[in-house]
């Protein structure tokens, strides 16, 4: 038995309402029974939905922002990984069809809502990819990721992280950082790779090096040459308009 | 670099509750005020001969102190950590050449507006416009010889400083990056001063110059201290385990000899001999004087370590070591054994062939003869429980892991601490540390064992385990049957014993033995008078158990 669940992005409007109106009329249209989560970014965030709530021990279908998104978003409240019974559509770039096979209850929707202020902008982490190299959290200046007992870098304090900003992705080495509401591919979760920021590669020579001494000196020399790469520099910024923000806030 | 999170000390905690701590103003805000307190603080600390490191709790108990004589100062409760610590290491950091010193700069002294700098992974390639006052310090700094880092956070640096390459810090920053780098900087036990900037708030930021400037100046005299580094004493030791040396010392002509000389070389980290090598440079302070008795002692004390491993894969019935077979495997049990004693008789020749001074050579026999009988002590304590069946107490898993542990680390320290004619006030600390640090490794040991999949064997085979006896005391009986019905259904039993140890505290309990013993062997460490083996030590002891 499969169960719908269909996000709307109330707070990001990464979905459009066109797509999700769309989705909604087709569903009410065959009566088939599906749950209308306003935001799951936010619901997930406050902790106010449980994987169990919404999938009872059916094979979920998501229907939203990009599969990748939502499909880290889902890890979060899953303790386990997510089981790949579990499904993933775009709502935008997919038709019902897609339920042809599936066996779905018939009856009524239910809702769940989203109502604070707070927009739940924060990123998740694709662990298939991440490697825990804390570049992130390094890069981050407002406490956003932490380690845990492990040792792997996790979200810690999603609410922590600025509007807008996606600065740390870019600094991702992995391509493993994720922003379900970021207007960009593949920021959001979408196809293709960022560039990566090689740097130089400054740190990674650091913990070979024999010789950390003549490698600072080195870097020294060739300090003339601009060695910043185009994302790093696109991340600096980003990273540094937030700062900017939050210091006018204080005063 | 000095600062603590603040939820460590009952003392702090008790200052923000009675709000004498005003968060948002706590470095006094002009350079004569600023130099008003180094110098009172540098007076009240004149006449205390104070050893670095400093642990995290020395330092509050000492501003603690100082605060009493000075209550007015208290809202600089930070600021007078880091000037303690500063003044702790500052004769250290002295004789540091300044080519070996890094100098940190925060970014955020820069002019925002203007700075047309690039940046790479570890911060700032100031372009040195004049735009700003980091030109000034860092032509400064450079002049001298230092390498400069204008960084920004703790992140890129921590890599740096986690390289074990650096040698000395000088590090400018606002008290809240203090608070985060400072656990960094004491781990490592990095000489290191800090100046905190007058601002926290990361913009136009600005910083005591003629502070800075003094501090960069600092210089002594003395150049040749040794200054310990385990890459260093691993590369020397390295070369005492080739054939070529082996060889002389042991002729390969036979074939026990082959299997012995080939066990001795095996597993690459040779923590025993750099242990003994490392202290008894520290202790003669003298990087180059390292001649063949040192050698061969430090072969000697590898010697008896192997010995004991490739008796205990017998008893244990490993198949293998380091990633290869083990001697039984390779071999077989008699042979295995064999091998062994002959590399005891290895460790005897050694000590007697080193031509050290027969008083000398008397306390290395009693150090080496006496590792051993507390290894078998704390074997067949262990192998009398088994035989019975039955967990030992608390107390007496102690007793077993204090036997079979720290005589590892005992007989290498103190093997270089006789050959540097340490007083026996030193060789005391060592078995202090060695007891403490023994335990507190052991118990990691455990609890990095203490999981559902290991613990089926561990179980099976009784080993004494530290979660294990807390769980039996606290449950007295409960886990009779386990113990007596070994066979059944390991898995599932081990699986029920883990969900008890947790839920009823054990493991927890365990670490906090952890954190115990650890601190106590910190604490060993303050009878020592040498900076130099008091840093290593401090160091090894972060190397060997290192923070959660």
């Amino acid at each position: 038995m499969s169960e719908i669940i269909l996000c709307a992005c109330k707070k990001g409007h990464k979905i459009s309402e066109k797509s999700v109106s769309d989705w909604k009329e087709k569903l009410d249209a065959a009566q088939l029974s599906y749950t209308f989560v306003e935001d799951l970014c936010g619901s997930i965030a406050k902790n106010e939905v449980q994987l169990g709530d919404l999938v009872k021990g059916k094979e979920p279908v998501f229907i939203g922002c990009q599969p990748k998104a939502m499909k880290n978003l889902v890890a979060k409240i899953s303790s386990n990984d997510v089981p790949n019974t579990f499904q993933f559509y775009n709502a935008a770039e997919s038709s019902p069809e897609i339920l042809d096979d599936k066996e779905i209850q018939k009856g009524a929707p239910k809702t769940i809502k989203y109502e604070h202020d707070w927009k739940p902008w924060y990123p998740v982490l694709d662990y298939d990819l991440c490697t825990s190299c804390q570049k992130c959290m390094n890069f981050c200046l407002f406490g956003v990721y932490a380690l845990d007992d492990d040792g792997m870098v996790v979200v810690e304090n999603p609410a922590n992280c600025k509007d807008l900003c996606p600065a740390c992705a870019r600094t991702c080495p992995s391509n493993a950082i994720v922003f379900p509401k970021h207007h960009e591919s593949p920021i959001d979760g979408g196809k293709g790779e960022l560039p990566i920021f090689d740097g130089g590669n400054f740190l990674n020579q650091i913990q070979q090096s024999q010789d950390v001494y003549k490698l600072l000196a080195n870097r020294r020399k060739t300090s003339g040459i601009a060695l910043m790469k185009d994302q790093l520099s696109l991340a600096d910024k980003e990273r540094e308009a937030c700062k900017n923000k939050e210091n006018n806030k204080k005063d | 670099m000095a600062l603590v999170h603040m939820d460590d000390s009952e003392f702090i905690k008790n200052m923000i509750e009675k709000q004498l701590i005003k968060i948002e103003n706590i470095v006094p805000q002009t350079e004569i005020e600023l130099r008003q307190l180094r110098k009172s603080i540098a007076d009240f600390l004149e006449k205390r001969n104070l050893i670095p490191p400093l642990q995290q709790a020395e330092l509050f108990r000492i501003a603690e102190e100082y605060l009493n004589y000075h209550p007015e100062y208290e809202v600089y409760i930070k600021t007078i950590l880091i000037i303690i610590n500063n003044y702790v290491w500052q004769k250290e950091v002295a004789d540091i050449p300044f080519d070996r010193r890094v100098l940190l700069l925060p970014k955020c002294v820069r002019n925002s507006e203007s700075c047309k700098a690039s940046i790479d992974e570890l911060g700032l390639l100031c372009a040195q416009c004049g735009g700003c006052k980091l030109d000034n310090y860092i032509q400064q700094a450079e002049t001298l010889g230092y390498h400069v880092i204008v960084s920004e956070g703790t992140g890129a640096v921590s890599v740096l400083l986690q390289s074990g390459q650096i040698e000395c810090v000088v590090g400018v920053a606002c008290l809240d990056s203090f608070e985060r780098s400072f656990p960094l900087t004491l781990q490592q036990a990095i000489p290191s001063i800090a100046i905190p900037l007058f601002n926290s708030d990361c913009k136009d930021s600005k910083v005591d110059e003629s502070w800075l400037s003094e501090v960069l100046q600092l210089k002594s005299n003395t150049n040749n201290r040794f200054r310990p580094d385990f890459r260093h004493s691993k590369k020397m030791v390295d070369t005492w385990f080739e054939n070529v040396y082996l060889n002389k010392l042991f002729p390969a002509l036979d074939g026990s000899i082959q299997i012995a000389n080939k066990w001795l070389q095996a597993g690459g980290k040779r923590w025993r001999p750099m242990i003994m090598l490392s202290v008894y440079q520290a202790l003669s302070n003298n990087e180059i004087a390292v001649n063949e008795s040192i050698a061969k002692l430090a072969i000697a004390v590898e010697s008896f370590h192997k010995a004991s491993l490739a008796h205990d894969d017998i008893v244990d019935n490993d198949t293998e070591r380091y990633g290869a077979a083990s001697l039984l495997k390779e071999h077989n049990s008699a042979i295995a054994l064999n091998t062994g004693d002959l590399l005891l008789s290895y460790g005897y020749q050694l000590i007697a062939e080193s031509e050290l001074e027969p008083v000398k050579i008397q306390q290395l026999l009693k150090t080496a003869s006496h590792g051993h009988q507390k290894l078998c002590l704390g074997q067949g304590e262990e192998l009398a429980w088994q035989n019975q069946h039955k967990m030992p107490s608390v107390a007496q898993i102690m007793n077993i892991f204090a036997n079979k542990t720290a005589p590892a680390f005992e007989v290498a320290l103190k093997f270089g601490g006789i050959a540097a004619s340490a007083s026996d006030e030193v060789l005391l600390v060592f078995e202090k540390y060695s007891h403490a640090l023994g335990l507190a490794y052991q118990i990691k040991d455990d609890l990095e064992d203490f999981n559902p999949d290991k613990l089926a064997n561990d179980i099976a085979a009784l080993r004494p385990s530290l979660v294990l006896a807390i769980l039996n005391e606290k449950l007295p009986g409960r886990l009779d049957a386990y113990f007596q019905k070994l066979t059944d259904n390991s898995n599932g039993h081990a699986k029920e014993i883990y969900k008890m140890a947790r839920e009823n505290n054990a493991i927890d309990e365990a670490k906090s033995f952890l954190e115990d013993y650890k601190n106590k062997a910190f604490e060993s460490l303050s009878a020592l008078s040498n900076t130099s083996i008091k840093i290593l030590l401090f160091r090894l002891l972060n190397k060997i158990l290192p923070q959660q």
